[in-house]
């Protein structure tokens, strides 16, 4: 039983460094309730459960592609460990706000909610402008700066010849995401 | 501008992404701190990689919500298709096999109690056994006592109590009564016995597969097998009679022996010599009854193979018949024997033929064939085929049947000479049409040479 585990959580990784992105529903699912219990006694709520699972699963997907990653714990041991962290983290931000004396009289203008207000509609942007895309650069773009994947890695994964290849491609459709976002941005302008 | 030209383009994302070397890097902050240019670039670069990475996770947490809404869809319907199945299964076992299943089942049952219910149990066939016994010796037995205890009724219990004692190995009290019995015997009751017999040609064949209910028939009619039952009391004194003067035969021997042994062996001595006087006058008796007998044995030839005696061979049934080695005369008539569970069917006194089973026919060489009588439960061969085989009047005059755990044999038993070598396990092959070998007990090889006009036949031991 304890090797039948063992290879269940070796081949979690492998899948992963093979880019089956069926293991994301699976590990959310499976410990979905062990995290979300966490979460849910801790203050949070099954929204907060549900982010911060998501977000532990994210980081395990980042980890698992780097090259020196080595998986020493059980799979639900990392994720419960990372998520604990974000949680914690996500606690002190909150209670940093919370400390804040809301002044009724005048907006809201602080500087993190409009940074986050203005960030959340670049994210937007950039998500509306990459699904736009086809789906070779939005790959490309995504394994790249997201998934930190190396060059070499996503040449075998998307079928390119060589890392150079990739290189050019990605460097041409980082400036098609740009000239895009210009144009959304010019057409934003425009409306006002 | 030149300085701008010294950095590749792609600078601002290898430093954010932290893939410059230490010196690289110091260069390039240096160079950000006097072009406020490169660092607005280096700002929308940074912009940029982080909303492809904001988007590339919001895309990653769409899609592990949708693989968990689907897995969990997925399982459920795969729960709720299990579910479906098992309750098909249910029914259909409920509602089908169940039923076929328990029809089977009854079926095989009802097959096995019939097959039961016509097997004879091992209680049974002993009882069977000990009855037909009982039925031949109780025909001699009434024929021994005096006319008040000839009651069927009252001869059978303590006939059985006898064989079991023969059974068990106590067969000498048996012998005693018998010769007791041949002592006491009246002339005057023989002679009446005989005459309220009917004559052998107007007794009625009986059912040749014995049973219980026939065999108490026939118990409770001794005088209807009057004549046989004479006959077969003859034999049984005549066997008597044998036994009686070999054992007197004997006696010399061992009383030389006995008298070589010394003084110590004087009272043994007089115990033989009384025993020898003893079974000297049985002999008498026994000889005298049997040339008193109506039915005479003619050469004399007794046949007998009730050997109560021998329990290694496990003869624990057995039927005598005492028949002349001339040709019977004419008017004898086929009689039949029922015994219980044997299967033979009928004895032909004038062709000497026993009906039984022939269960083994075997090529022994290349002009000879070997031939073996089993005897068994639901046999089906017939005896015509080993009538082809004994197309010659070989004297049989008698048959054992013997049991062991699996099987019961038939062996032929042959003329008195064969019967002090007690033969138990004889193999008749047929070498020629008036050659046999016989085989008994694995080791004594006797060439049979029948005589042309079957009179006869010369046994001539191989040495």
């Amino acid at each position: 039983m304890l090797k039948l585990g063992f290879f269940r959580e070796r081949s979690i990784v492998e899948r992963i460094r093979q880019n089956d992105r069926t293991v994301l529903g699976e590990l959310f699912v499976q410990n979905e309730k062990m995290i979300g219990s966490y979460i849910v006694s801790h203050g949070g709520n099954d929204a907060d459960a549900e982010d911060i699972l998501q977000e532990a699963i994210i980081v395990l997907w980042q980890k698992a592609n780097a090259e020196d990653f080595q998986l020493t714990s059980k799979v639900s041991t990392f994720l419960m460990a990372v998520a604990k962290n974000k949680w914690m983290a996500e606690m002190r931000k909150r209670k940093r706000w919370s400390n804040q004396e809301p002044d009724v009289n005048l907006p809201d203008e602080s500087d993190s909610s409009l940074d986050a207000l203005v960030s959340n509609e670049r994210i937007a942007s950039v998500k509306e402008a990459l699904d736009s895309m086809n789906e070779v650069c939005k790959n490309i773009l995504i394994m790249f700066y997201f998934e930190e994947k190396s060059l070499d890695v996503i040449a075998k994964e998307l079928g390119f010849s060589n890392a150079g290849v990739v290189k050019s491609k990605k460097y041409q459709c980082k400036k098609a995401l740009q000239e895009r976002l210009q144009k959304m941005m010019n057409e934003v302008e425009r409306e006002l | 501008m030149a300085e701008k030209m010294h950095f590749p383009e792609d600078v601002h994302e290898k430093y954010l992404l932290g893939e410059l070397t230490d010196k690289e890097r110091q260069a390039y902050e240096d160079h950000l701190k006097d072009s406020p240019e490169r660092r607005r670039e280096l700002e929308a670069e940074k912009l940029l990689i982080s909303s492809i990475r904001a988007a590339g996770r919001a895309d990653m947490k769409d899609e592990i919500r949708r693989q968990a809404t689907q897995f969990k869809s997925r399982s459920a319907s795969d729960m709720r298709d299990w579910t479906m199945i098992m309750k098909v299964a249910a029914v259909l076992c409920i509602a089908v096999i169940a039923p076929y299943m328990y029809y089977l089942s009854q079926d095989q049952f009802e097959m096995q109690n019939a097959s039961v219910a016509e097997a004879p149990t091992p209680a049974m066939e002993k009882e069977a056994e000990f009855k037909a016994e009982g039925d031949l010796m109780a025909g001699g037995l009434a024929d021994a006592a005096p006319p008040s205890r000839q009651q069927p009724a009252a001869s059978k219990p303590a006939i059985e109590r006898e064989l079991n004692e023969a059974v068990a190995g106590r067969a000498s009290s048996a012998e005693k009564r018998i010769r007791s019995n041949a002592r006491t015997r009246p002339g005057e009751d023989r002679a009446e016995n005989l005459a309220a017999a009917p004559p052998v040609d107007a007794a009625e064949p009986r059912p040749l597969r014995g049973k219980t209910d026939a065999i108490d028939k026939d118990l409770a009619k001794p005088a209807k097998d009057g004549l046989l039952a004479v006959e077969e009391s003859a034999e049984e004194i005549a066997v008597l009679g044998e036994a009686a003067s070999d054992d007197v035969s004997d006696l010399p021997y061992q009383a030389t022996g006995l008298r070589k042994a010394g003084p110590s062996a004087d009272p043994i001595l007089g115990k033989a010599k009384k025993k020898k006087q003893e079974l000297a006058l049985e002999s008498q008796i026994a000889s005298s009854a049997a040339e008193d007998s109506e039915v005479s044995a003619g050469s004399g030839w007794a046949a007998s193979n009730l050997d109560l005696n021998d329990e290694k061979t496990r003869v624990t049934e057995g039927v005598s018949y005492f028949y002349s080695n001339e040709q019977p005369p004419a008017s004898s008539r086929r009689r039949d024997y029922s015994l219980q569970q044997n299967q033979i069917k009928s004895y032909d006194e004038r062709s000497r033929e026993i009906a039984g089973t022939l269960r083994h026919v075997f090529q022994a060489g290349a002009a000879v064939i070997g031939i073996t009588f089993e005897v068994a439960a639901g046999a089906s061969k017939s005896y015509s085929r080993s009538r082809k085989l004994f197309n010659f009047p070989l004297q049989i005059l008698a048959f054992t049947t013997l049991r062991d755990s699996t099987r019961r044999e038939m062996r032929l038993v042959v003329p008195e000479e064969f019967m002090k070598l007690n033969p138990q396990n004889m193999v008749v092959t047929l070498r020629g049409a008036n050659d046999l070998e016989l085989r008994i007990n694995e080791e004594v090889v006797y060439d049979v040479n029948v005589e042309s006009d079957s009179s006869r036949a010369i046994l001539r031991k191989r040495e």
